[in-house]
């Protein structure tokens, strides 16, 4: 999904962004939005696993590889928006931010502040991320000269 | 997905009603109040929500009426059970007689795998006087059940397929009922 | 008696397990491991964990090598006793390895491929000399080249290449539900799904000698690393309430393609074979031995001899996961004494029967031999 973001939603796209932010970074950058609104849990933040499955050669028929932590939340908030959050790992501060900011983020008029102050700054980051790793590999590839190249 | 309301308040509520179910079906024919059920969805009692709740998760199947589209959503989402038709499901929610052969019935290897019905009713206490005996009860219990024609005759002919069957929990309220099939049904 | 046993016992484990903490801690003027330092500096050890527990969780994994105190195979079995204490909430997407975020990504059956050869950080071609400067923690390393990249380039796979041309079998597509061997037991013979699965939480060195074994004649024909990728893969889910995908986040992974000799027969055209694996972490050997082993157990399905052990698929699946293992093997430990009372029982008498046997055998023959003494004496 990296390289296809026209072809998701933006709920998609937040929701995985949202995911991938440690709670402290979240709560850092929830500094400079607006509050966020008071909520009711549907769920209680829970830690559970989601089975990660593989494709046979890569490309062939499904396989269970193994499980992974995830912890998902589901809250409604004092304007009565649902939102949900689902992430990797094992920490349930984190997936409910992530649940209130999902909830908020829904409204056309408050998606605005949150969409500057949390999304922006988290897509670059991870953006930057990326293409730090694709930048590093690239430094490792094995440049083989040709018999032509040595002789001259 | 559109309804959305709160589950248990906590996993002791869940192991509460775990709990009177468990009663129910070791003492049939007595009712069984919960202490804590669960707030339901609606068009489901109190007793009725808790009892899939309590039993239902993501490796079992559950059938719900046409119509019933909060219920369903409130389940799924709690519960991550799969919807299924009435004839294959592990777990049948019913507000009318349903004809128990129509149900999956097990094997003789996985009687285990026979549906249990939940028969959510207007009143536990309706209907005519039936005497109950077999296990969980001494010598035998008398009670009002607000059973359907043809439920007695069909629990009979289940009773020949044994272990194969379908159990019942009858539901009103945060009240239940439980009718295992190992138990025997005379009409009064 | 049995009341004042168990509170021995008790005392016992209670004094066993304060002496464990302590050798666990260790010298006290040395710091304490902090479990951030294992996650980072032992990753391999982590991806080691998460892939023989069979559970993906980085700092969980660090803090079960910390308790294990460094024994690998009991931090992967503290992982797996853990994760039954979660419950699944749902299955992911299939993975992309096709949509991995390359750190390493290398081929031997091709130099020059699309996106190139990949080196990563490797250990391949450092000299296996002890380097001494670890000696002194905190030296900061230099700093990592990095090339100018404006976008993340495409890297397609060399199996794709050879599938171009139909020179490599391909591996049947679908979307079945993949059977979980952690929700049904194993029953033989076993479907690649289900191999897979057991393979990818199988003891590395086991799985390591079994790929060797094919590779020293026992089974298996000449294998290739068509391709061997490392990097972080995103994980989708789709949750029920929301009907759509989304991304939780990123695992890394490690994926081998193993290419083989060419089979063929009446009906097909001869063509490369394949072995595959994926594991958890950066973990180039366990993924290359798996896909060795993965080739070797389909021996059956490819009309092959099936008779050495790495192509037993009930030998190699029954044997392969380390806490099974060692649950088997040490629960030997475990108090045998009444078993062990009637075998020494049975043993005292054997031995008794065959004194008794032996005595009248020597009787009889001392008779015997008076017999013909006297008759030989006898005028």
């Amino acid at each position: 999904m990296f390289d296809a973001p026209s072809s998701l939603s933006p709920r998609q796209i937040w929701l995985g962004l949202l995911a991938r932010a440690s709670r402290e970074r979240l709560m850092q950058l929830l500094d400079s939005a607006p509050p966020l609104p008071g909520f009711e849990r549907l769920r209680e933040p829970e830690c559970g696993m989601a089975m990660i499955r593989g494709r046979m050669g890569g490309n062939g028929a499904p396989f269970n590889l193994g499980e992974m932590t995830i912890t998902r939340c589901s809250i409604r908030d004092e304007a009565g928006r649902v939102g949900h959050g689902y992430a990797a790992g094992h920490d349930l501060e984190q997936v409910e931010l992530v649940a209130r900011l999902d909830a908020v983020l829904q409204d056309e008029v408050l998606f605005g502040a949150y969409d500057q102050a949390v999304l922006q700054p988290l897509a670059q980051a991870q953006a930057a991320r990326r293409l730090e790793t694709e930048a590093r590999a690239k430094a490792t590839e094995v440049k083989f000269f040709t018999l032509a190249t040595m002789r001259s | 997905m559109k309804y959305f309301a709160p589950g248990f308040a906590s996993p002791t509520d869940a192991q509460g009603c775990f709990r009177g179910i468990l009663q129910a079906l070791s003492t049939p024919g007595v009712v069984v109040p919960f202490t804590r059920p669960v707030g339901p969805p609606p068009g489901l009692s109190a007793a009725a929500a808790s009892v899939l709740l309590t039993l239902t998760d993501s490796s079992v199947s559950a059938s719900l009426p046409e119509g019933d589209d909060a219920a369903r959503d409130w389940l799924v989402f709690h519960a991550g059970v799969r919807l299924a038709a009435p004839d294959a499901a592990d777990f049948v929610l019913a507000r009318d007689h349903l004809d128990l052969r129509q149900l999956r019935q097990g094997t003789d290897d996985a009687p285990e795998d026979g549906a249990t019905l939940v028969l959510d009713v207007a009143s536990l206490e309706a209907g005519r006087l039936y005497r109950l005996t077999g296990p969980g009860i001494e010598t035998e219990r008398r009670v009002m059940l607000p059973l359907a024609d043809g439920f007695v005759t069909a629990w009979r002919q289940q009773a020949q397929t044994a272990p194969r069957g379908v159990d019942v929990i009858f539901c009103h309220e945060a009240r239940i009922l439980g009718l295992p099939r190992s138990l025997k049904i005379e009409e009064i | 008696m049995a009341y004042v046993a168990v509170k021995g016992g008790e005392a016992a484990i209670s004094a066993a397990h304060s002496w464990l903490a302590e050798a666990r801690r260790g010298a006290r003027d040395v710091p304490a491991l902090e479990l951030a330092q294992i996650k980072e500096q032992l990753s391999r050890a982590v991806d080691r964990v998460m892939a023989e527990g069979a559970l993906y969780d980085r700092d969980l994994a660090a803090l079960a090598i910390a308790q294990a105190q460094g024994d690998l195979i009991e931090a992967a079995f503290l992982l797996r006793a853990y994760r039954t204490t979660l419950p699944r909430l749902i299955d992911t997407d299939p993975v992309d390895t096709g949509a991995m975020l390359i750190s390493r990504r290398v081929s031997a059956i091709f130099k020059d491929l699309p996106g190139g050869q990949r080196l990563g950080p490797t250990t391949d071609y450092t000299h296996r000399l002890l380097d001494f400067s670890l000696e002194t923690a905190g030296a900061a390393p230099a700093p990592v080249p990095a090339a100018a990249v404006e976008s993340i380039e495409k890297m397609p796979r060399v199996t794709d290449l050879l599938g171009a041309e139909s020179l490599i079998e391909n591996d049947p597509s679908g979307d079945e539900t993949p059977r979980d061997l952690t929700m049904e037991p194993v029953e033989h013979p076993a479907p690649r799904d289900v191999r897979l699965q057991g393979l990818a939480r199988g003891d590395e060195g086991f799985l390591l000698a079994l790929g060797y074994s094919t590779q020293r004649g026992y089974g298996q024909n000449h294998p290739f690393v068509g391709e061997l990728r490392v990097g972080e893969v995103p994980v989708s889910i789709v949750p029920p309430e929301l009907g759509f995908a989304i991304e939780i986040g990123d695992v890394m992974l490690t994926e081998c393609q193993m290419v083989n000799q060419f089979g063929g027969s009446k009906t097909a055209p001869p063509q490369f074979t394949r072995g595959y694996g994926l594991c958890f972490g950066h973990a180039d050997r366990k993924a290359m031995a798996m896909s060795l082993v993965d080739r070797a157990m389909r021996a059956a399905e490819l009309g092959e001899d099936a008779s050495a052990p790495a192509q037993s698929v009930e030998f190699v699946l029954s044997h392969c996961d380390n806490i099974e293992a060692t649950g088997f093997v040490e629960h030997l430990k475990l108090p045998h004494h009444v078993d062990f009372q009637s075998e020494l029982e049975t043993i005292r008498a054997m031995r008794a029967e065959a004194r008794e046997t032996l005595k009248r055998a020597e009787a009889l023959g001392a008779l015997k031999r008076d017999e013909t003494k006297r008759e030989s004496e006898t005028p």
